[in-house]
Formats: structure tokens, C-alpha cells, sequence
């Protein structure tokens, strides 16, 4: 059994102007230890993804009832909010994107990490977890931790303060780390020492989700890829897969943006943009910016099917008859 | 206390007195500036002999700097001159007027906090159900009552229809403590709820702000629940701005004083001045002035200093 399973997610946002499905029936598994990456430009519906399996999905977000997400087989969608509480920060961390604004400015960093266990029930009294919390800083690269544990965020700089959201999300043991966009806000050295780290870190049974814009992340650090685009998967692929022989033209066009995959560029540079909010176009969403797109790719939608290679993908160039027979019978 | 804050306070501190100075020569000027000078008052009963002596004994017939200077050298040398109404040394008049004012200052501001923490609070917390639209209008209610009127109305109510608070403790002030601090209950309700619409509002929309801040989303994705979430990241993080503003409203409290003062007949020092102001009792308008003047600028300089104290972000080395 798979540590996550995620099953026909749809997350929307019931907003005045209308429904906008940030999340449109995308399914994945997370195996125990396993390191996966979801890439897809700003806006594909990464951050939700996260937020709607942690049920943090900001109003007017819903999940519909469809959906199902489960976490060592439980149902993690028929839970109350309270045994979610105490699944978040727990068995699900959350790694969040700006390490700027990420920490509470009015406590130390020391009391934060502490706090995350205390709210837990980790370690066995307040002394325990002081320790535990200056040998994680301590792992997690703050020098001096010891006298650094009682500091205010504002003493410590971008880099650091990642580090110790790192050292937070660590702090009880979960069994799956989700990082938003981990490296985004760091200068190009900071980002790969944090790169290291989370590989570091998540080099024991504990799995990883990275959330990113940037192929070059995935090609450092996971195991296994799953390409966004408007909210759907278009492609989902080991590794290797994805830069050896990218099956979805989004995939390949990501690719093409990211010519020093270490570095990561900006992906913005595919011509036309994704469809965002209520206004969805009809068939295959990526049709208006393909430059492979046929006829029939404005109709029909295509099914994200295995692609021959162990992976899967949703584009009709990679599928058989099925979908031209339709079309050709208006 | 670490020594940015120290050069700070201190740099504060010394553009107390820059501030005193220009303020007393504002003070000095405009009461000097009527026709007919500060004896005015005196004309009509006294013939000229007693005006010649009253001009010589406070110096009127000095050129005004010279008067100035010599109102300051008193102030610098402890002695801020005699009232000319009663006779009394201002700094004794000042001495026994000032625990009242101060008395009415702490429980408008106790019962300010006592209303304004818990509205603002449930306001921000539960927004836009129905106890946060019943504290809204309630503050807005008490934002555009004026406190006079709020105190005329509680008058009515409690001492004259109910007779269960006294409207003053007239000349009992401190010699009869249970009916010195009954006689305190409704002025500082009539200043205290005004104050609190005020504070309620500004915790209300504080907590709110802080509710988008990204470090709430971060705690509640390691678990904390709601509750305190609530309470120890969002309410603890919006009393920067409250504390700071509260004591900002100070100032406007020591105006009030004065007013609800009058209502109450109570011997405190905005009766004091107010009364110096009718009587055209120059030396105690002088100094009173100067005293509210002193005290609104050290809540000030405390605003800043609690606001350093609270948030540790706040750097007190660069300029502002
Ligand atoms: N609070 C919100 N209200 C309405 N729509 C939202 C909200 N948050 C996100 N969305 C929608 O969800 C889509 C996906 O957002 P997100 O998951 O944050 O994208 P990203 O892939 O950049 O992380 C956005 O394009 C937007 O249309
Ligand atoms: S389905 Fe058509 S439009 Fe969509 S990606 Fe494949 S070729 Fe392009
Ligand atoms: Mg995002």
C-alpha cells in the first residue's frame, strides 16, 4: 500500500464571478520514502494540490465530495478538523515557499520548533525537546544552535530561516514532507546547499513532495515527476523518463525553458499563457499553445493513459484510434 | 535592554525638552497676546493701586522675554509661581489635583481594555456573524456619542432614576474611599467606552490583517489548532499596533479629562485649568498646559518604546 494515495482530487474555488477549478481530477500515489515532484507553471494548481491533502485550502476553496485522499489507507477526508490538526506538522509537514514571512516574528525560533512538538506530544517533557530542537538546527546547518535556539527570526537571514522551517517540518518524525516552492525565494548558492539538505533529510523513510516551477529541482531531487497544466496531470513519469524522452508537448516545451536545469530559469517563456480561472477552453486545455496540436484537439479531451514506458500521459498524440473515430463522426 | 533601544530612548528623551520649550513659548505668547494683559481680570473691582502692585508682583511691567524667561527660571528652580485667584502655590494646587485626574485616566483605560480586548477579539475571530456586527455597531455608537452626552445620559440613569452611584463625591474626594471610587465608576465609564469602540476597531482590523500574514498559514500547517492559532500567533502579534495606539489615545484621554471633569464636578487638573482659563488665572493655565503637554509627550516616547519592547523586529539604530 502506498503511503498517499490521491484519488480523482477536484479542488475549487466557488468564487462571485464563478467556480474556478484550481485542481480538475488529478490522482497520484506517494510511496513511503519515495521523493516525488509536481511541476507546472504558476498557476497549474501545485500549491492547492498540497494545501487540499494537509485541508488547508484557503476560502472559498472546497474539495468536492469526489475526491478522496488516503494516508496509510485511512480517509483522510472524513477526518475532523482536530484529528487533522494532529496529522498536520505530524505525519504531513508542510515546507512553505517564503521563508521571509514564514515564522512568527514574536517568538524565537527555538520556541517555534519546540512548540510543533509540544502541540504533538513529541519527546518526553520540555527539556527533551530543547534538545531535540538544537541537535535539528544543529543538522540542518545553524551554526552555534545552542545559542542561536533563543534568536528572533528577524537575527537570522533568507537562507537560514529555511533552514529552520526545514528543521520545523523535521521536528516529529512525519512520514511525508510537503515543500512549496522550497528554493524559489533564495539566492542561486543558498538553493543548492537547501537542495542538499531537503536530500539529506528525506534520505530515510521519510517521503518528499516537492512543489515546483523549476525542472532542474526535480532533476536533483526526485525519484518520480508529475507535470500540471490548468489543474490536470499531463504527464507523470520516473525521472528519467521525463528528461530522456518527455511524452506531453508541455513536458517538452517545460524543458526547452529550463536550459540550465541546475540553475532553473523561468518557465514563462512557453508563447501564450494557461488558462486560469472560470474560463476553461474545450478539449485538450494545452491545445491553444501547442504547436502539435490536430483538429481534434479542441473536441476531445484526452485521458491520462499509461504511455508504453512505465509512465503516464494526456495527450492524443500518445493514444490509439479510439479518440480520431470519435471525432470523425460529427 | 540592548543599547540600540538605549540610544534610542535616550535621543527621544532629549527631544523632549526641544519640544517643552517651543510649546511654553506658544503657551506664554498667546496668553500674554490680549488686550489689556492678564490683569483684565483685575479691573472693574481694584482701583489703580491695586493694579500697580498686582503689574509689580508678577512682573507685567518686565518687556514679555524677560517675563518669560523668568516664568522658566521658576519652573527650572522647582517653583512654578502663585495663583492669582487663591493665593496658593500652582505646584500645590497642581499636587492635589493630580491623583484624581490620574485616578479617572487608569480606570477609563482599565475599563477600555476590559470591554475593547475581548470585542475586538471575538470580533476578529468570528467576522461577519452576528456578535461581530452587534460589536461593530456598538463601537460605532460609541465613537459618535460624544462623551459629555454619554455622560449626562449615565447620570440619568444610574444616579438619578436607579440612585445607585453617586454623581460626585464632592468634597469627600479621598477622605471617604468607598464613595471616592463609586464617584469614579461613571466618569470612567463615560470616557472608557469611547476609548474602548476605539480599541475594538483597531484589534478587530489588527487580528484580521495578521490572519493573511504567512507565518498564521505556516502554523496551522504544523498543527496548532484553531484556538490557538487564535490566541498566541494572531491576538499576540495584533496588540503591537493596539499597545502602540493605546497609548497614542492617551493623549486624547487627558483632553477628555477635562470635559468629563467638568460634568462630574470632579477636583481634578482639567477643572483646574478650566477654571484657570475662566478666571484668566494666568500662572496655573501656564503650567498646566505645559503639564498636559509634558505628559502627552512621554506617552508618546512609552508608544515607541512598547512598540520596540513587543516586536522584535523593530530596529531602533536607523533613522526615522
Ligand atoms: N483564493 C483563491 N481564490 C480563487 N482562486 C484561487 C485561489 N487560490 C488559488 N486559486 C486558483 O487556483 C489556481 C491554482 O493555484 P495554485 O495552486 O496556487 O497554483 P501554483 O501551481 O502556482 O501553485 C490559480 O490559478 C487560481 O485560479
Ligand atoms: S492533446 Fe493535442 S493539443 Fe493537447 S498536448 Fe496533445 S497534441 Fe497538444
Ligand atoms: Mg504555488
Amino acid at each position: 500500500m502506498a503511503l498517499l494515495e490521491v484519488e480523482n482530487l477536484c479542488t475549487e474555488f466557488r468564487t462571485k464571478d464563478g467556480t474556478v477549478t484550481a485542481v480538475d481530477d488529478v490522482s497520484f500515489t506517494i510511496d513511503k520514502g519515495e521523493r516525488i515532484g509536481v511541476v507546472g507553471e504558476s498557476g497549474a494548481g501545485k500549491s492547492v494540490t498540497g494545501l487540499s491533502i494537509l485541508q488547508l485550502v484557503e476560502y472559498p476553496g472546497v474539495i468536492t465530495d469526489d475526491s478522496s485522499i488516503r494516508l496509510n489507507g485511512e480517509d483522510l477526508l472524513a477526518k475532523s478538523e482536530d484529528e487533522m490538526a494532529s496529522i498536520r506538522g505530524n505525519e504531513i509537514a508542510w515546507i512553505p515557499q517564503d521563508p521571509l514571512s514564514s515564522l512568527n516574528p514574536t517568538s524565537t525560533i527555538g520556541e517555534q520548533i519546540v512548540e510543533t512538538m509540544r502541540i504533538h506530544g513529541y519527546g518526553d517533557d520540555e527539556n527533551d525537546r530543547r534538545q531535540r530542537a538544537i541537535s535539528l538546527l544543529a543538522d540542518v546547518g545553524i551554526p552555534d544552535a545552542a545559542n542561536r535556539f533563543d534568536d528572533y527570526p528577524s537575527e537570522y537571514s533568507g537562507g537560514m530561516r529555511q533552514r529552520v522551517l526545514i528543521a520545523m517540518a523535521l521536528s516529529c518524525e512525519p512520514s511525508l514532507i510537503i515543500a512549496d516552492e522550497p528554493t524559489t525565494a533564495l539566492d542561486v548558492s543558498t538553493q543548492a546547499q537547501i537542495v542538499n539538505l531537503l536530500r539529506d533529510v528525506t534520505s530515510n523513510d521519510t517521503a518528499l513532495m516537492v512543489i515546483t516551477h523549476e525542472l532542474g529541482l526535480v532533476a536533483e531531487l526526485c525519484e518520480r515527476v508529475m507535470v500540471l497544466y490548468a489543474g490536470t496531470v499531463a504527464e507523470k513519469s520516473d525521472v528519467a523518463g521525463i528528461f530522456d524522452d518527455p511524452k506531453h508537448p508541455y513536458t517538452k516545451n517545460l524543458l526547452k525553458c529550463s536550459p540550465h536545469l541546475t540553475m532553473g530559469e523561468e518557465l514563462n517563456t512557453i508563447p501564450g499563457s494557461m488558462p486560469v480561472g472560470s474560463e476553461r477552453p474545450s478539449g485538450c486545455q494545452f491545445h491553444p499553445r501547442c504547436s502539435e496540436a490536430m483538429e481534434e484537439c479542441s473536441v476531445v479531451e484526452p485521458e491520462l493513459l499509461p504511455d508504453g514506458d512505465g509512465g503516464e500521459v494526456a495527450c492524443l498524440l500518445h493514444t490509439d484510434q479510439e479518440y480520431n473515430m470519435k471525432v470523425d463522426q460529427p | 535592554m540592548d543599547s540600540d533601544l538605549r540610544d534610542f530612548i535616550l535621543r527621544r528623551v532629549v527631544q523632549i525638552p526641544v519640544v517643552l520649550f517651543l510649546v511654553s513659548v506658544i503657551v506664554f505668547y498667546i496668553i500674554h497676546l490680549p488686550e489689556g494683559g492678564p490683569e483684565a481680570l483685575l479691573s472693574g473691582q481694584a482701583g489703580d493701586e491695586a493694579i500697580r502692585e498686582f503689574r509689580d508682583r508678577y512682573n507685567l511691567n518686565e518687556p514679555l522675554y524677560v517675563q518669560y524667561l523668568l516664568w522658566i527660571q521658576g519652573i527650572l528652580t522647582g517653583s512654578l509661581g502663585t495663583s492669582i485667584t487663591t493665593n496658593q502655590p500652582v505646584a500645590s494646587l497642581i499636587a492635589s489635583r493630580l491623583p484624581v485626574t490620574l485616578m479617572l485616566g487608569f480606570f477609563s483605560v482599565a475599563i477600555s481594555v476590559m470591554i475593547a480586548v475581548p470585542a475586538g477579539y471575538i470580533s476578529a475571530v468570528e467576522q461577519y456573524t452576528w456578535k461581530d456586527h452587534t460589536a461593530t455597531v456598538l463601537a460605532f455608537v460609541g465613537l459618535s456619542i460624544p462623551n459629555f452626552f454619554l455622560a449626562i445620559l449615565l447620570i440619568k440613569l444610574f444616579s438619578v432614576e436607579l440612585g445607585w452611584l453617586p454623581i460626585t463625591a464632592s468634597g469627600q474626594m479621598f477622605s471617604d474611599w468607598s464613595l471616592t471610587l463609586k464617584s469614579m465608576v461613571l466618569p470612567s465609564l463615560a470616557l472608557g467606552t469611547a476609548l474602548a469602540a476605539h480599541v475594538t476597531r483597531i484589534l478587530r482590523s489588527s487580528m484580521l490583517d495578521i490572519y493573511s500574514e504567512e507565518y498564521v498559514h505556516v502554523a496551522r500547517a504544523k498543527g496548532l489548532p484553531e484556538k490557538m492559532v487564535n490566541r498566541s500567533i494572531v491576538f499576540k502579534n495584533a496588540l503591537i499596533p493596539v499597545i502602540t495606539i493605546v497609548m497614542l489615545q492617551m493623549g486624547y484621554v487627558l483632553g477628555a479629562t477635562v470635559i468629563i471633569e467638568e460634568v462630574f464636578a470632579m477636583p481634578g487638573l482639567g477643572r483646574l485649568m478650566l477654571n484657570s482659563v475662566v478666571g484668566r488665572d494666568y500662572p496655573v493655565m501656564q503650567a498646566v498646559v505645559l503639564l498636559y503637554a509634558t505628559a502627552y509627550l512621554v506617552f508618546n516616547l512609552i508608544a515607541d518604546v512598547a512598540y520596540g519592547l513587543v516586536d522584535p523586529r523593530i530596529k531602533y539604530g536607523g533613522e526615522h
